[in-house]
């Protein structure tokens, strides 16, 4: 374990508290930690294409998110997993051009650095996010009654607390 | 020769399926048939039009993984494509259609 993943581990421990005791936002940090865990895991046992497979994962994810997803915050943790995954697209596809261009993407260049760093910042949003809007929801199944509607930032964690807008396309 | 031609291919299809796949994320299909249409027409296009799109447009030499990813962008590309030509279709009705 590095300095990232040390820092990661503290984050995810940090959302679970945020997130006590309420299971959907658990399972969801579980999904996070699972992807984070199998495709470090692939790139540093030097597997090919790792890209890939963290791209495959990344599917995984936001497919599970779209199915089993309910409210409108957890469509939100879904769209942060494909901007993960449209991050490991175009850096795969920018990796090949260069290739053909006769350049080559070293794990020390800017380029590759830039790309860690994107995929690092998103995985801090989903882990802030679901921190967020899971604490939110225990606050609010506290309550027998439905919290009064709220302005300004309360409000619009409290608009995401929400049912999802449009639901799989098999149920329609 | 042979063998490494069909693995090709068969990763060429794969990765169709998967461009595909994270086409319909991006952009989700409201109902079955739609999702199906799409479906079929993305991957089709996107296994049988990306040796084309590779070597002419993007000049990407001809190696197996860069078949595939090929194939997976211009998957991606057509489910895209697709929404966008029906939209047009759909405006393009109704602009003959008669007022009233």
């Amino acid at each position: 374990m590095n300095g990232y993943d040390v820092g990661f581990a503290i984050g995810l421990i940090l959302a679970l508290g945020m997130t006590f005791g309420h299971k959907r936002a658990w399972v969801w940090l579980g999904v996070w930690a699972a992807s984070y865990v199998a495709s470090t895991i692939y790139h540093r046992m030097g597997w090919p294409s790792p890209i890939v497979a963290g791209s495959a994962l990344d599917i995984a994810c936001a497919y599970a998110i779209y199915i089993y997803g309910k409210t409108r915050w957890e469509m939100v943790v879904g769209r942060l997993f494909q901007a993960m995954l449209g991050i490991n697209i175009i850096f795969y596809a920018a990796t090949i051009q260069a290739d053909a261009w006769g350049l080559t993407v070293t794990p020390a260049s800017q380029a590759h650095n830039a790309y860690a760093l994107m995929l690092d910042l998103l995985n801090i949003a989903v882990l802030i996010w679901i921190g967020i809007n899971g604490e939110k929801e225990e606050l609010d199944n506290c309550h027998s009654q439905p919290p009064p509607s709220r302005r300004g930032l309360r409000g619009a964690i409290q608009a995401f607390q929400r049912q999802r807008a449009h639901p799989p396309f098999w149920r329609h | 020769m042979m063998e490494n031609l069909a693995s090709s291919e068969i990763a060429k299809g794969i990765s169709a399926f998967g461009g595909a796949a994270a086409a319909l994320l991006y952009t989700p299909p409201k109902t079955r048939a739609e999702a199906a249409r799409r479906f079929f027409f993305a991957w089709f296009i996107g296994y049988i039009g990306s040796d084309v799109i590779r070597e002419e447009f993007l000049h990407w030499p001809d190696r197996g993984q860069n078949g595939a990813a090929a194939a997976a962008l211009v998957a991606l590309a057509c489910w895209t494509l697709w929404g966008a030509v029906i939209k047009a279709v759909v405006k393009l009705l109704e602009m003959w259609k008669p007022k009233g």
